[in-house]
């Protein structure tokens, strides 16, 4: 009988796993994926569970993504103009101070393209919408680039939840989108074919930061202030991420409401809290008049850690508001303007000339972007495809920003800067740190 | 103790035996090996084919393209929907009918249109409780209409004409970013699938949500395979037979309410991992992915796939088990393209939306099968 129950069981047991090895659910972990290698520039010591597990079940981003759809065969219209769109926060919002640049460098790269005769003899156009950010507006509005504006490409825009929102919008208008303002990192971490960016992100500052403050300076509390939006949440990711990693968590991560203006300039609360934090360092993650706000009041509380910030500090508006506090504040830069390059130079000469004053990082970046798009177009003809696999295949381009290298999402991964605000002015390349990605 | 260990080798033996030979394809596996395609040739308003619907009861396919909307009845256009008569935009992206009175539900780029006994009624941002006039996806929940935009996700009350908003301030929404709504007739279930939120569940019993996300919270991989959906991204969600199925730009993934499964494309049949749309039949899956069609038997794991061969001359339904590749079978014609947008069946057929042409495909030979115009398969 004993015998006769263990011949069941052992029946029973291979019937099942018969069954199991038929089911959706015989597998339990897969087969890793042989693709590999590192996105985003991503140190060894960063890279996500590199402490615990030796290969994911996937990695993504590794290579270059591809639109295998129709419609390279168009035909080109006829056309009066070329229309490149612009999307950019203009009015109504805070970010208004990246976005008025933004369209200020795609004019001048547009009337340089036209003082070159244009496309075929045809001059381009910039037509501009309003990235309002109320309830997905840029939704609508790639939505009218696409089919009533008929432009052959998109620069834009800013603010991480908007960008996001347009970009899925362009897989399905297939209109390509190039970003100039947007360093949210996950931007281009969807998979969309049509989007490109060439200014560095929030990742790539932030391993900059971390790696000059863990390993350059030995920072062992560093503290994280920043916007409660997309911008603050995601622009510290990585950093937070990183101070984990290195061994160094970050003993408060305390944030500000984006109604700061209508609730409390004086950011107490936040200075207090930071107070209480006693930290070797601060990490601020703001734009330009908050954080200058924020800085004067942090100084003005007596804590003398140094400050490290992210690039939108570096505006007049930061340094205006800040005062003498903000001397000795060093920021993140996607991009080095004092460098000695002739191309670069011209720009600023140039955009002096036409607006009155100088070139921020945006206007620089959207020139470049503008002139990407334009000779994209020249390449590829009036397409929209062909368009996407010109800026796809473009992966290296010298531009007044310096080399902007794509990635295999189309993402500009060439090296970061770092600025020190020194007797009022921004001092680039100071301090001189070790590894900058 | 020796029966347990027995046992044990022979769960072992059994699962390396069933993993290494894999049983001898089903014959109910369905394999759609004869297609017909329709482009403007045969009425359409236009090629690029972003959306269909299937009202099987009425023998009709409601076809949205980005020039229109197209009503097919037996195979031919009877009708085509266009802003002059009243669409809110030309461009139809979602589309849903509801079975027990047979109106349409067309989401476009510019809100969303009820098409009612021949009426059209369109709802924007600015006259109706829309979060937003681009309409990603559309469905029909008993007496409501819920629909996914990129400033959230909602329901259209049409008896009570009032509306309901959910964003991340109101439900557990990683991200307000609606994407795909999807509803079972009969079920208690509403899902939502959210570009960077994952899935959302809505239960109607309970008026509740839940979320489902990314365990490992990290963008550039997917750490363990089945422990959850594959990535935030999440384009689709199909739920049928208890069984729901999540697409997102970085794979598949099924949940039975109980365990998670992830399929991706370097060890499934799945023709790609850039999926664009999801839709369950009884326990199987079909994906429209960028690089063709997929379909996945959810109990046995059996996939077959309509892509171009590796020349790109001609068609070919792959058969895999799991991923390993088991037979190869040449089809006369295949999908006209390759970039597929939506599916939706109308009895054993299906047809799927692409971004050149639309598809139909059959079990058997239909007769009148048609040929691809030159041109239509684009620069592949």
């Amino acid at each position: 009988m004993r015998r006769l129950r263990r011949v069941l069981f052992v029946a029973v047991m291979l019937g099942v796993g018969w069954w199991a090895s038929r089911t959706a659910m015989a597998q339990e972990a897969g087969v890793p994926d042989t693709v590999s290698g590192i996105y985003g520039n991503t140190p060894e010591m960063l890279r996500p569970f590199s402490g615990g597990i030796s290969r994911p079940y996937r990695q993504f981003f590794i290579t270059p993504l591809e639109y295998p759809g129709p419609g390279r065969d168009k035909p080109e219209p006829d056309v009066d103009t070329v229309k490149i769109g612009v999307l950019a926060p203009l009015e109504r919002t805070h970010e208004r101070y990246i976005g008025q640049p933004i369209l200020k460098g795609c004019q001048l790269a547009v009337e340089e393209a036209n003082a070159e005769g244009g496309y075929k003899g045809k001059p381009f156009g910039v037509v501009v919408h309003n990235d309002s950010g109320l309830w997905g507006a840029s939704a609508n509005e790639i939505a009218k680039f696409s089919y009533e504006d008929s432009a052959w490409a998109v620069i834009g825009s800013v603010d991480g939840a908007n960008t996001h929102i347009a970009i899925r919008v362009a897989l399905k208008t297939e209109i390509p989108i190039m970003n100039v303002g947007d360093t949210d990192p996950t931007l281009v971490e969807t998979s969309i074919p049509w989007v490109f960016r060439n200014i560095a992100d929030d990742r790539q500052m932030c391993y900059t930061l971390a790696h000059y403050l863990f390993e350059d300076r030995n920072f062992q509390r560093t503290a994280i202030l920043r916007a409660n939006n997309r911008y603050g949440r995601f622009g510290v990711a990585e950093f937070r991420q990183a101070c984990i990693r290195l061994q160094h968590p970050a003993p408060i991560e305390v944030n500000y409401d984006m109604r700061w203006a209508e609730m409390d300039t004086t950011f107490r609360m936040q200075v207090e809290r930071l107070k209480r934090a006693n930290p070797d360092a601060i990490v601020l993650w703001a734009d330009a008049q908050p954080g200058g706000y924020l800085v004067r009041a942090i100084r003005a509380a007596g804590i003398r850690a140094p400050i490290f910030a992210c690039d939108r500090v570096i505006h007049p508006d930061f340094v205006r508001i800040a005062g003498e506090a903000a001397e000795g504040v060093v920021a993140a830069s996607p991009y080095d303007p004092s460098r000695d390059d002739p191309v670069l130079k011209a720009f600023q000469r140039h955009y002096r000339e036409q607006f009155g004053e100088e070139p921020d990082v945006y206007a620089a970046h959207a020139y470049d972007g503008a002139k990407m798009i334009i000779r994209a177009i020249r390449e590829a003809g009036l397409n929209r495809y062909r368009i996407r696999d010109s800026l796809a295949a473009m992966r290296r381009y010298h531009g007044v920003t310096g080399d902007i290298l794509f990635d295999s999402v189309f993402a500009d991964r060439g090296p970061t800067s770092v600025a020190s605000l020194i007797n009022g002015r921004w001092v680039f390349g100071v301090p001189r740190v070790s590894q900058a990605y | 103790m020796r029966g347990i260990l027995l046992a044990a080798v022979a769960l072992l033996v059994c699962g390396s035996v069933g993993a290494e030979t894999p049983p001898p394809i089903p014959s109910d596996l369905p394999v759609y090996e004869h297609w017909e395609h329709f482009t403007t040739h045969d009425g359409l308003p236009s090629n690029k084919i972003m959306s269909v619907a299937a009202d099987p009861e009425l023998d009709r396919l409601w076809v949205g393209t980005d020039h229109g909307l197209a009503l097919m009845e037996d195979g031919r256009v009877v009708r085509v929907y266009t802003v002059e008569d009243g669409l809110a935009h030309r461009a139809v992206i979602a589309l849903a009918v509801d079975k027990k009175t047979h109106d349409v539900w067309a989401g476009t780029m510019g809100g969303l249109t009820h098409i009612s006994a021949g009426r059209l009624e369109t709802f924007t941002q600015f006259t109706s409780g829309l979060a937003n006039d681009v309409i990603f996806g559309v469905c029909v929940e008993n007496q409501n209409v819920w629909f996914a935009t990129t400033a959230g996700t909602g329901r259209y009350r049409v008896r009570e004409n009032s509306w309901d908003v959910w964003t991340p301030e109101t439900s557990p929404q990683h991200e307000p970013w609606g994407y795909f709504v999807d509803y079972n007739d009969g079920d208690s279930l509403v899902y939502a699938a959210l570009w960077g939120g994952g899935l959302i569940e809505y239960d109607m019993t309970r008026d509740a949500w839940r979320d489902y996300l990314d365990p490992d919270g990290e963008m550039e991989i997917d750490l363990l395979r089945d422990d959850g959906i594959v990535h935030v991204i999440t384009t689709g969600v199909s739920a049928r037979e208890g069984i729901v199925w999540v697409s997102t730009y970085f794979g598949l993934s099924s949940y039975d309410h109980k365990r998670w499964r992830g399929y991706m494309d370097h060890d499934t049949g799945l023709a790609s991992n850039f999926i664009n749309f999801v839709r369950a039949k009884g326990r199987r899956a079909f994906v429209c992915t960028d690089k063709g069609v997929s379909m996945v038997d959810y109990d046995t794991n059996y996939w077959v796939s309509y892509v171009r061969n590796a020349s790109l001359t001609g068609y070919e339904a792959r058969i895999y088990h799991e991923g390993d590749l088991l037979e190869v079978r040449p089809l006369e014609e295949g999908l006209s393209n390759n970039f597929t947008w939506a599916c939706d069946f109308m009895g054993d057929d299906i047809w799927v939306a692409s971004a050149y042409g639309l598809n139909r495909g059959c079990l058997a030979p239909t007769g009148s099968l048609g040929q691809v115009p030159a041109g239509l398969h684009g620069s592949q």
